[in-house]
This record gives structure tokens, C-alpha cells and sequence, in this order.
């Protein structure tokens, strides 16, 4: 199941959450410099982690969407299951330090992401 | 100094007590943002490039690396970002002139097996760090062997 179509451009990353979830998440689309993104993972043991508080948003069994904090900081959510769960590291200059979302194709994803930083900034 | 803050309301206290209206407003967290880093990185990289020697890269899940480095999801990522970037510390930490040549080996050849083919900064780390350490094909080929107890190490 998809939830998030992710778009990444010479410059940016885009999260778009798709149908629905972009009314549970608030979110129509979240565009972010690929300067302030430090890296992709696909981590489905994100399961077992704690979510923290939720506002604004929905969390219904498996399925969570909309802005969550732990760790003092914001994370974005928009996931149903876990099978294909990305996480997506921010730099701190962003609202979120972290994003976690279902894809399509969590492998593809991660490595889109990961390449497109590697080739953006001289490491 | 009580004086000086007009409009607390600041009842007369007795000598030598110490009004909290006196205290900074801030405690030792607030000084740092967030909490503060309650491990230590080379410790994390060092358990980390365990795992990944012996299971490969692909096959490590963030769990492994919770499990074997003790520290929280949370602050994994915090601290490297993602399973690739704590990969690339293990890489440059494999790279360091007191680093063990067997370890050395093994991230090289995971690196070059699972990365190197599709993440370009992933493989100029890696032809940095068989530059840097002369490492030859001989060296690469001996490891394999030997890592699959099928020829003496030479190392």
C-alpha cells in the first residue's frame, strides 16, 4: 500500500501524501532542500518504537498520520503498517527532524534519496 | 536584587533564605538543546562495523544496530542520520592508520559487493580508502579466502 508519493528534484525532496492521508496529516505536500536531508532507511522495526504525543493529526491501529513529537523534537508520520516503513533524517534546521512514511517501494525510495544527497554534496 | 523586580509581589523572606524568584530560570538541561548524548560515537561505530563485517550490509536491519551498539533508534539516527551514514563511519573509522588490516579488509569487500556498484560517494570513500592503504586485488582476493576458511590468511 502507498501512502506517500516521493519526488526527489535537482535541488529537493518532496513527501506528497496521497488521497486521504493528506487530510489526516494536514499535509498537502512537504518540500525540503536536499542540503538539510541526512540520509534514508528502510526501517520497519519502527514498530517497536515510541511514537510520542500526536498533534494535529490521526493514529488509529496501525496506521498513524499527521505530526508527532518525541525526543523533544517533531516527526512527521504517515504510515499504515510498518512492512514498508521509511525513515528520513532532517537537519535540524528543519521543522521535523525526522520523517517516517510507507512507500510503494521502500528500497527504491531509500536509494533515490541516499544517491541524490551523495551526488548533490561533494562528501 | 530582590528590589530590583518590581511587581513579584515578593514576600520579606527570612535572613539567609533565598527566594526562587533569585535563581536563574533554567536548570542544567536547558543550557544544551534536546538531551544530552549519553554515548559515546566510536563505541556505536566500532559494534556497528562488527555487525555489518560479518552480515553484510543489506541484511542489517536498524535493529541489529540497536541490539549490538546498545544505543536507542532515536538517537542512532540523530547521531548518523541513517544506516548508510553510520556505514560511511564505519568505512572511514576501517580507514584509520591504527585500524585492524582484517577489519579493514572486511568493510572494504562488503562496501565493494553491496555499495559501490549503485551509491557513487559510497564507492569514492571506498577507492579512497584502497588508495590510501595500498590494498591490493591479491589482499582483497586472499581475504575472501580466507574469510571462507578456504586459504590462509596472509594478512
Amino acid at each position: 500500500m502507498r501512502n506517500n508519493t516521493v519526488i526527489v528534484t535537482e535541488e529537493a525532496l518532496i513527501v506528497e501524501p496521497v488521497g486521504l492521508d493528506k487530510l489526516w496529516s494536514f499535509t498537502r505536500r512537504l518540500t525540503f532542500p536536499l542540503t538539510h536531508v541526512r540520509g534514508a532507511t528502510f526501517d520497519p522495526g519502527m514498530k517497536d518504537e515510541p511514537k510520542g504525543w500526536r498533534a494535529p493529526g490521526l493514529r488509529v491501529a496501525g496506521k498513524l498520520s499527521g505530526t508527532f513529537h518525541t525526543e523533544g523534537k517533531k516527526q512527521f508520520w504517515n504510515i499504515s503498517g510498518y512492512d514498508r516503513a521509511v525513515v528520513i533524517t532532517l537537519d535540524p534546521a528543519e521543522t521535523f527532524n525526522r520523517l517516517v512514511i510507507t512507500v510503494a517501494d521502500p528500497h527504491a525510495v531509500v536509494d533515490l534519496i541516499n544517491r541524490a544527497i551523495g551526488t548533490h554534496k561533494p562528501h | 536584587m530582590r528590589s530590583s523586580r518590581p511587581g513579584w509581589g515578593n514576600p520579606a523572606l527570612a535572613d539567609g533564605a533565598v527566594s526562587i524568584l533569585d535563581q536563574p530560570f533554567q536548570n542544567d538541561y536547558s543550557q544544551s538543546m534536546g538531551r544530552p548524548r549519553q554515548f559515546e560515537e566510536s563505541n556505536a561505530v566500532d559494534a556497528a562495523t562488527e555487525v555489518f563485517r560479518h552480515q553484510g550490509y543489506t541484511s542489517t536491519s536498524i535493529d541489529h544496530l540497536v541490539e549490538a551498539t546498545g544505543v536507542h533508534r532515536g538517537s542512532l539516527y540523530s547521531a548518523f542520520g541513517s544506516k548508510l551514514g553510520l556505514f560511511s563511519r564505519a568505512l572511514a573509522a576501517a580507514s584509520a592508520p591504527h585500524a585492524d588490516q582484517a577489519v579493514r579488509l572486511d568493510m572494504t569487500l562488503v562496501g565493494l559487493l553491496e555499495l559501490a556498484p549503485t551509491d557513487p560517494r559510497a564507492r569514492e570513500q571506498i577507492a579512497q580508502l584502497i588508495d590510501a592503504h595500498a590494498i591490493t586485488e591479491e589482499q582483497l582476493g586472499a581475504r575472501l579466502l580466507a574469510r571462507a576458511g578456504l586459504q590462509k590468511d596472509r594478512n
